[in-house]
């Protein structure tokens, strides 16, 4: 009891030290920074999923890409490939490669060469060959590039020297380089996978992760932290800060009430409305225009969901300015299409779907749903840019479903697990969304809704319409954006009348940060980047 | 007319009325009982009484303060929810689920746990001692941990945490009545009834039973301070009842998200949880305290 | 005493053995595969056909307790069914975290129960014991959680002088060895462990002041009304008539024969620690058992539920042996209890 007795005083003490002075913020906090993310990754190589959660984890801060895209010159730019010609009437692109760039160098893994044209064969053949030996580690499954066929559309990665590539399409795709610059074409280590296959550990190449970027990888709890460490000879500029953690907080409101103790430096998915109510003036908020939509997708092969009509009564019977004020508070946009208004190939489409709970009821009858009728809404877990909480959406929408006679029921798991679900199509309807990964619009139709999609489990509404992909990829094959504008209309138009999903909103994204925090940017694709991260702490 | 005395008579009050005499003369505990009859009237009475539909959401309405702050509407007496729902109405709901179910659930629990203990003290016999003392150990083991794992077997939702609940505190029951059983059993004026011939039934229900009804009487107060705690936590957890239903838990698991915007939507299902248990505990704690002064007198 | 001694080992064991055949049969009451539940390997992996014959699968139910039984003696609690990581070694870190957190939080119950329940009983129907009671009974029936909250939203966002979630902030870098915290930090090689103890207890003041709130106020209430009673037994009065200090009587005559009825309740109210831990770790973010078990329950993975379960019933069970072995050997007169004692 005396030993306890002891702590508790020495507790006490340390409590009252801490209040009667201000003491020094001691060296690891000053050059230290920590990101409450919102999620679990569910891998540390995004090369295999599509969840913004895991490529906010890894993809701009574990590795880099072949080339980058500049949002604000609107233009690519070069990273690990210096320049790049496209050869042979688009179809053949030739990369040259940078030189001395280093892998991280861990203390499960001391790189011995430098950066060079195996690892790029190496990291395209991983999704690419389905007989590569590190194909099938993990599952085999590589989302992103299936629901964008790029797995289809590139023939082959060559080798021509040391640091020269050549890719190889099938056929010219205006939406290539956009891919490429996507935060899912990582370059991995040709060296380490080696490493590992010979220990026979090749599993563990996702988990302890080797890569060029900013930062390497320290350790992961789950549930807990990510901690990662200054990459010091990171070839562009890095960060000024050593250390970074993601502390994992699924919680919205514990993320705030973090932010405000200062035991966060940035948080994702801000509770905006709240945080201006605090009124603090050292908390920034930031927001951006971001190209995301949020939507209620019925999974089309289950009945009665496989009947457009119900589809478009359901649609009918929900009010999405609602939605708009009291989820978004009105920082959002009510979505028309799924495609955003700030796209070039938007179309001024009109709003078809009004609030109307007559028409809704009416629909219903007529397409034989009887009163009553149970349906599952799935609300995702946790907050994402295009919806700051599912399940109060969700919630809202139970009651106008109920006024139409339909009895809804909320589902939600945890985000992994949700996830691992919906791409088995458990689900009878889902509230999920999506944000564009680059600037193309092909990014918003293909991903989403394409058959490929369907297979890749990325399509949530499991629509495969052959009319529509045939419009889809008559928009990528050409380079003509008048007649590809034209052709995103009508399949803007098929969609309107088919209603595998109904898009509720474009959102604002919004970041919250200490006002000390520099260089952490909210990019308009794609996952955040700490590249740049620093701190300036006021003077003591 | 008048009752005309024409023989001395020496009324005796029953065990559970002397208590009861001693419970009275407080004021603390008197009030607590008045609030929790005037709870649960509410809770029976509410489907009529609320002013709303608990899930009604009034659209042009949402996040509304209390009535009696400055920007509050006497439509919404108690101010309104994120989702514009009549917090009110709200309350008055979830309070058939907050303390109308554990009411029901500890009725169920000591039904089927004073008939077991009844059964297990009667028996004198010492093959079920160790059996018994074995149970004893287990039962130090709290029954929030024990619903935690019939909610693990049988998964989240309403119906799954009365079930899990409801048999959780069914073995807090048995203990009580089992001991409380055993003790008497070994008194004198029970071994004077079976002198007298008495069967063991009519010495259960008729020698023994008034006898320990008060401490029964104190374990259902306990039980019940428990249960509402348990519904409330398994709710407040995601466990227990899920959504749009309101209940006192889950409103505060939802409320948090806005602590700062509609503060009374976290303080109002809170107080009203703290409230009732408080009123609860008090009345448990003077049943013990009349308990004992009867025991010493 | 070696027959007391026997004999409560002997029940000891025997309701290990329950709470084991508890825990075997939860294997098939979770819903699924019980060989996927106990073990945490799915049908179809490889290792399935050869966990089914090292599990006795192939043979009688009570061969695969006696198997199952010889598993968890060895502490092969099987496979996460979504980490896919060996329970035990995942769980040793845990429980040590929650070890550090209930230790802690019930030191400081006794610290407060203990004193202020001398006080009270000593002022027994002063106005200091009736507002010493009142705000123990009013400590005694908040929840856990709004509890909680309300701390949160005091010292954390309104006065900020402290941190909410986790042990300790994570840019320290200490490495979690043990779990404990403390231990970790005296462990480590960090050059700032001053810098990092001070914010590990820092972190630690909410959530023990939150877990102990009901245990302290629990025993305060105990400790009242157990000293009121032996303050009444005709020793005192002959002491007091005597001529003792009325401190000397508290402490020299009462007190021991106040702990000997407080022990009893230790392991009730160890028990209502136990629970409450869910709640505070699952709220203060604390990479403990209790938060553990929760997700565990939340995802489904079974063969860490049985564990969890197991060792936190187990430890009750251990602590209440405990408590009535040194009862036994302190007060040697409770040894002849009668059955059904208290």
């Amino acid at each position: 009891m005396s030993k306890q007795s002891i702590i508790v005083t020495a507790l006490t003490s340390f409590l009252l030290l801490s209040c009667s002075e201000q003491t020094q913020v001691p060296e690891p906090l000053q050059d230290g920074l920590i990101y409450c993310s919102e999620g679990n990754p569910e891998s540390f190589n995004p090369q295999r999923v599509t969840s913004g959660t895991t490529v906010d984890a890894t993809a701009s801060q574990l590795y880099d890409r072949l080339i980058d895209y500049d949002a604000v010159q609107q233009s690519f730019v070069s990273a690990l490939a210096t320049d790049w010609q496209a050869l042979d009437n688009g179809q053949r692109y030739r990369f040259h490669l940078r030189r001395n760039v280093t892998f991280h160098d861990t203390d499960y893994f001391t790189p011995s060469r430098y950066f060079n044209a195996d690892d790029v064969v190496f990291s395209f053949r991983r999704w690419l060959d389905s007989d590569a030996p590190y194909h099938s580690v993990g599952g085999g499954f590589y989302p992103f590039f299936a629901a964008t066929g790029l797995d289809q559309l590139i023939s082959q990665v060559q080798k021509v020297d040391p640091y020269t590539v050549d890719i190889i399409l099938t056929h010219p795709d205006s939406s290539f380089l956009a891919n490429l610059a996507t935060d899912f074409a990582i370059i991995l280590s040709k060296e380490y996978a080696d490493q590992l296959a010979s220990n026979r550990q090749r599993e563990l190449i996702d988990k302890r992760p080797i890569g060029t970027g900013p930062f390497k990888f320290v350790a992961f709890k789950k549930d807990y932290y990510i901690r990662y460490q200054r990459h010091e000879s990171y070839w562009r500029q890095g960060p000024s800060i050593e250390r970074l953690v993601f502390s994992i907080t699924p919680n919205a409101n514990k993320r705030m009430l973090k932010l405000v103790t200062g035991e966060c430096d940035v948080i994702p998915y801000p509770l905006v409305s709240e945080l201006k109510s605090l009124n603090r003036k050292e908390i920034e908020v930031r927001s951006e225009v971001s190209p995301n939509v949020s939507f209620w997708a019925f999974n089309t092969q289950r009945p009665p969901f496989d009947d457009p009509r119900v589809r478009q009564a359901l649609s009918y019977a929900i009010n999405r300015e609602a939605i708009i004020d009291t989820i978004y508070y009105g920082n959002a946009e009510l979505a028309e299409s799924i495609l955003p208004p700030t796209s070039w190939a938007s179309s001024d489409a009109e709003l078809k779907y009004h609030y109307n709970p007559e028409k809704a009821r009416k629909m219903l009858r007529e397409a034989g749903i009887p009163r009553g009728f149970k349906m599952d809404i799935w609300a995702i877990p946790v907050q994402r840019v295009y919806n700051p909480n599912a399940r109060r959406m969700a919630e809202l929408m139970q009651s106008d479903l109920a006024e139409v006679g339909v009895d809804a029921r909320i589902i939600s798991y945890e985000w992994n697990t949700f996830r691992r679900r919906l791409s088995r199509s458990e689900h009878d309807t889902v509230l999920i969304g999506w944000y564009a990964d680059n600037a193309d619009p092909d990014n918003f139709f293909r991903p989403l809704l394409s058959c490929a999609a369907v297979a890749s489990g990325s399509n949530r509404a499991n629509w495969c319409h052959n009319g529509f992909d045939q419009i889809l990829y008559q928009a990528i094959s050409t380079t003509d954006n008048a007649q590809r504008k034209q052709l995103y209309h009508s399949a803007q138009q098929l969609l309107m009348q088919q209603q595998p999903l109904l898009p509720i909103a474009h959102s604002m994204r919004y970041q919250a940060q200490r006002e000390y925090v520099k260089g952490v940017e909210l990019p308009p694709y794609g996952g955040i980047s700490f590249r740049l991260a620093g701190k300036e702490l006021p003077a003591q | 007319m008048a009752d005309i005395e024409l023989y001395y008579q020496d009324r005796n009050p029953s065990p559970l009325q002397l208590v009861w005499f001693a419970f009275k003369r407080r004021l603390a505990p008197m009030i607590s009982l008045w609030l929790l009859g005037a709870l649960l009237v509410l809770v029976i009475l509410a489907p009529v009484i609320t002013p709303y539909s608990a899930n009604v959401q009034f659209v042009d309405a949402v996040a509304l303060p209390p009535s009696w702050t400055h920007d509050g509407n006497m439509q919404f007496l108690f101010g309104t929810d994120d989702l514009g729902r009549d917090m009110l109405s709200r309350l008055l709901i979830g309070g058939r689920f907050s303390f109308g179910l554990p009411i029901i659930m500890v009725i169920l629990a000591s039904t089927i746990g004073i008939f077991i203990g009844a059964m297990v003290g009667a028996d004198t016999k010492s093959k079920l001692r160790v059996l018994g003392r074995t149970l004893d150990r287990l039962l130090t083991i709290p029954s929030f941990l024990l619903a935690l794992v019939l909610i693990a077997i049988l998964g989240a939702g309403l119906g799954n945490a009365i079930i899990a609940i409801t048999l959780s505190l069914v073995p807090q029951f048995i203990y009580v009545t089992r001991n409380a059983v055993y003790q008497e059993w070994q008194k004198d004026y029970v071994t004077a009834s079976r002198l007298n011939g008495c069967s063991n039934t009519y010495l259960m229900y008729r020698v023994i039973l008034p006898n320990i009804t008060p401490i029964l009487v104190m374990q259902l107060t306990v039980a019940l301070s428990v249960a509402i705690m348990d519904i409330a936590a398994l709710s407040f957890l995601g466990l227990g009842v899920q959504s749009p239903t309101p209940e006192w838990g889950s409103m505060l698991a939802r409320s948090l998200d806005e602590v700062y915007l509609s503060p009374w939507s976290m303080v109002l299902p809170g107080l009203s949880l703290f409230a009732t248990i408080m009123a609860i505990n008090v009345v448990g704690d003077s049943l013990r305290r009349a308990i004992k002064q009867r025991m010493d007198t | 005493m070696t027959r007391y001694l026997m004999t409560r080992l002997f029940y000891f064991f025997l309701a290990l053995l329950v709470l084991s055949v508890v825990t075997f049969s939860l294997n098939w009451l979770f819903p699924g595969d019980p060989l996927t539940n106990m073990s945490g390997i799915r049908d179809g992996q490889a290792a399935y056909n050869a966990t089914l014959e090292s599990r006795a699968f192939d043979s009688t139910v009570i061969q695969q307790y006696v198997n199952y039984l010889a598993h968890i003696t060895q502490f092969d609690w099987g496979l996460s069914l979504s980490t896919g990581n060996d329970v035990w070694q995942d769980a040793a870190t845990y429980l040590v975290v929650s070890a550090e957190l209930v230790l802690l939080s019930f030191a400081l119950a006794v610290l407060i129960g203990l004193p202020l329940g001398m006080l009270a009983a000593n002022y027994f129907r002063h106005n200091l014991d009736k507002f010493i009671l009142t705000s123990a009974m009013t400590g005694y029936s908040i929840p856990v959680f709004w509890l909680a909250q309300l701390l949160i939203l005091l010292f954390a966002v309104q006065i900020e002088w402290l941190p909410i979630t986790g042990q300790i902030n994570p840019l320290y870098a200490i490495d979690s060895i043990t779990g404990s915290v403390i231990i970790d930090i005296l462990l480590s090689d960090s050059q700032y462990k001053l810098a990092a103890l001070q914010d590990a207890l820092l972190h630690l003041v909410l959530p023990v002041l939150t877990l102990s709130s009901l245990p302290s106020m629990l025993l305060l209430r105990i400790t009242r009304n157990q000293t009121i009673e032996v303050l009444q037994k005709p020793y005192v009065k002959a002491a007091r008539a005597r001529g003792l200090s009325q401190k000397r009587l508290l402490f020299k005559h009462a007190l021991p024969n106040v702990l000997q009825d407080v022990l009893p309740q230790m392991t009730f109210i160890f028990g209502l620690m136990m629970a409450n831990l869910v709640i505070v770790e699952h709220i203060f973010n604390w990479p403990g058992a209790g938060a553990w078990l929760l997700k565990a329950i939340i995802e489904r993975d079974y063969p860490i539920i049985q564990m969890v379960l197991f060792t936190l019933m187990g430890l009750i069970l251990v602590l209440n042996l405990l408590v009535e072995i040194y009862r036994g050997w302190r007060f040697p007169m409770t040894r002849e209890e009668r059955y059904g004692g208290y």
